[in-house]
């Protein structure tokens, strides 16, 4: 971010934007899914013997899929540090308003776990509202209609139409 | 075949058959016109609204959605300059600089009726092929079907956006994704930590609305309330010249089976058809000066192109069972939703489904014509529909559509989960169409492994003596190398000029 920018625009101006260098993220994400894959092999190792000799029993088949990925996430990993230590300029991964994405995660995860407490209703609602405003919709009529036309589509399509046996 | 053919049009006496596909069209419609949605997402919003209704109702509903968002991402194409999908970024080269030539209903209704044009000699082409590769698939052995799913596999995840690694990745995501549950052979539970809902398998609707849909609720959340769009006026969209049409037929139809031919191979898909087309046609114009500026050929070309990618992409999914891109990976879930397993015995044991299939992509072309032209001054319009309305919308839907799956909480969790590790695997550059085409093929490709092992007495040679399956995977070993080769290439030169 631009110095003088976050100087002069505050907090919001300062955090619009996160970046990282796409190769960075790579490695980042090369380690993660290589701990992933660990435990998956670690899992499929540990799966029951093959009944017979022409069989190769239910963790055969991951243990290839395993080692396979742990390859190619391997191969993932040299080419970041490759294009990390080259000389053509490295590409960046950007996120835009993360405020806002994260609140927005955190918003996805309540909803999923109070959907049947709360009911379809009141989740359509609420949840919509809070999702068009986390998107930046400022404007009432649009916060109060669209959720209110979107439950009331949902009932009528869901409920009425198909018979779901909605919360 | 005839008889079959006839079995698929008479599907079309029943209303509701006919409300699917108007309902279809406009759905996918409505998803092309808008930038950034696609075919899959669209695809994957209508499966929840496809429980409990006839399987032949549904999948009507769901080839014309696929259909119409092709043929919708044009309109924003020519008229705004922004490709409502990837498929349609060629039409916009030309379409756009007609639009700005005050000759924006002139490259609309070309654009629409060569998209109509390009279903329906495509789909012919389809009933052609499809019905004899799946007569030709029936002899495959287990050997040939693991190679036949590790091929469609490799070449979506070597052709994939991105680099071909991280294609492989993907898929191995994909494949692992698809062995958590109970082992199909022997009964035994495999990766699920002991949670008996996980038994059953990862339930594949949540799965597919949490990858495609919800992450791009997060997409849209990036790009928060954007700006109206100023469309240009769209005027005389019946004043194209018959002649000027006519003068077109031989470009329309180079495209159209250019298309198809290039969509029936998995991974290649619309746009790489539509830009394929573009340049085949160019080369071959009297007129090519005019390419970039505002030619009606390049107009023609790409949507011809991209349009018959569509029936292209449905002949290995129905001959095969094979998907052959991200929307026919999603399309594949939606028909086992409805109990319906596509592959060669789909022909013989339920015919009445790829019949309608080819029925309604040619019963479609007039209605879709009619619906683009008619409704151009809307669809034009709905690009500037708010994007937090488009994410509420979409995040409901989701939701709901997860709950009906199986009415408990736990499809909404791995819907939740899925849509968040869709957007962290988008940031990453790890391409979703292998994730989804893994999971639905993993299953079978697991079993017709084992299956091959155990029916050559536990011998590995099964797998190089057959003809057949070396062919088969050595083209699997290519979908990965030529790439991969292609993008070390293209960095040595840009590391040269650097």
């Amino acid at each position: 971010m631009d110095h003088d920018l976050s100087e002069t625009r505050g907090w919001r101006a300062r955090f619009d934007v996160l970046r990282g260098a796409s190769p960075v993220i790579d490695l980042i994400g090369c380690a993660v899914l290589f701990a992933i894959f660990w435990v998956y092999l670690s899992s499929a190792l540990a799966l029951p013997a093959p009944l017979n000799n022409v069989d190769i029993g239910a963790g055969g088949f991951p243990r290839l899929l395993a080692i396979a990925t742990l390859i190619a996430i391997v191969a993932m990993a040299a080419s970041a540090l490759y294009r990390l230590l080259d000389s053509v300029p490295v590409s960046w991964v950007s996120v835009r308003r993360p405020v806002n994405v994260a609140i927005t995660v955190v918003i996805l995860i309540i909803q999923s776990i109070y959907f049947e407490q709360l009911g379809m209703l009141v989740s359509v609602l609420v949840f919509s509202v809070a999702t068009m405003a986390a998107c930046g919709e400022r404007r009432i009529l649009h916060l109060i209609g669209v959720p209110l036309a979107l439950a009331a589509f949902i009932y009528t399509v869901f409920v009425l139409a198909l018979h779901v046996n909605l919360p | 075949m005839l008889a079959n053919l006839a079995l698929g049009f008479s599907a079309f006496a029943d209303p509701m058959v006919w409300g699917a596909l108007v309902f279809g069209a406009l759905v996918g419609y409505l998803i092309g016109a808008i930038p950034g949605l696609g075919p899959s997402l669209g695809v994957a919003l209508l499966i929840p609204f496809t429980y409990g209704v006839d399987p032949v109702v549904s999948i009507v509903g769901l080839v014309a959605l696929y259909a119409a968002a092709e043929y919708g991402g044009a309109i924003t194409a020519v008229l705004i300059n922004s490709p409502g999908t990837a498929a349609a970024v060629a039409t916009a080269w030309d379409g756009y600089p007609l639009t700005q030539q005050g000759r924006a209903g002139e490259a609309l209704t070309v654009s629409i009726v060569s998209s109509g044009v390009g279903i329906f000699v495509s789909t012919g082409l389809l009933i052609l092929t499809a019905v004899p590769l799946s007569e030709f698939a029936l002899n495959f052995g287990p050997g040939e079907y693991f190679g036949l799913a590790l091929v469609g596999l490799s070449l979506v995840a070597g052709l994939s956006d991105g680099s071909p690694i991280k294609g492989m990745v993907a898929m191995g995501i994909g494949l692992a994704m698809a062995t958590i549950g109970l082992d199909v052979q022997i009964g035994v539970p495999r990766f699920t930590g002991g949670n008996y809902e996980l038994f059953e398998g990862l339930p594949l609707v949540p799965v597919l609305l949490g990858l495609y849909a919800l992450s791009e609720v997060l997409f849209m959340i990036e790009d928060g309330a954007s700006a109206k769009i100023k469309s240009a006026a769209v005027g005389g969209l019946t004043s194209v010249p018959y002649f000027a049409l006519k003068g077109l037929k031989t470009v329309i139809l180079r495209s159209s089976i250019l298309g198809y031919v290039i969509g029936v191979i998995p991974g290649a898909g619309a746009s790489i058809a539509s830009f394929v087309s573009y340049a085949v046609t160019k080369r071959f114009s009297k007129t090519p000066e005019l390419f970039g500026k505002g030619s009606l050929e390049g107009v023609a070309s790409s949507e011809a192109a991209n349009n018959s990618a569509v029936a292209g992409a449905m002949a290995p999914l129905l001959a095969l069972g094979i998907p052959g891109s991200a929307t026919t990976a999603v399309m594949i879930g939606a028909l086992m939703v409805q109990g319906i397993q596509p592959g060669p015995l789909l022909f013989t044991r339920s015919p009445e489904i790829p019949y309608t299939v080819f029925a309604s992509l040619w019963v479609g072309v007039p209605v879709m014509i009619f619906i683009g032209l008619a409704g151009a001054r809307v669809w034009a319009q709905v690009a500037n529909i708010p994007r937090p309305a488009i994410a509420a919308i979409v995040a409901g839907i989701c939701f709901v559509g997860a709950y009906s799956s199986e009415t408990t909480m736990f499809p909404v969790h791995v819907m939740t989960v899925c849509g968040i590790l869709g957007y962290v695997l988008r940031k990453l550059g790890v391409p979703l169409a292998p994730i989804i085409l893994a999971m639905v093929l993993g299953e079978m490709m697991e079993t017709n492994f084992r299956r091959a092992l155990i029916s050559n007495k536990g011998e590995w040679d099964i797998f190089y003596t057959s003809p057949l399956t070396v062919l088969l995977l050595v083209i699997a070993f290519l979908a990965f190398a030529l790439p991969g080769i292609a993008a070390m290439r293209a960095r040595k030169a840009r590391a040269a000029t650097a």
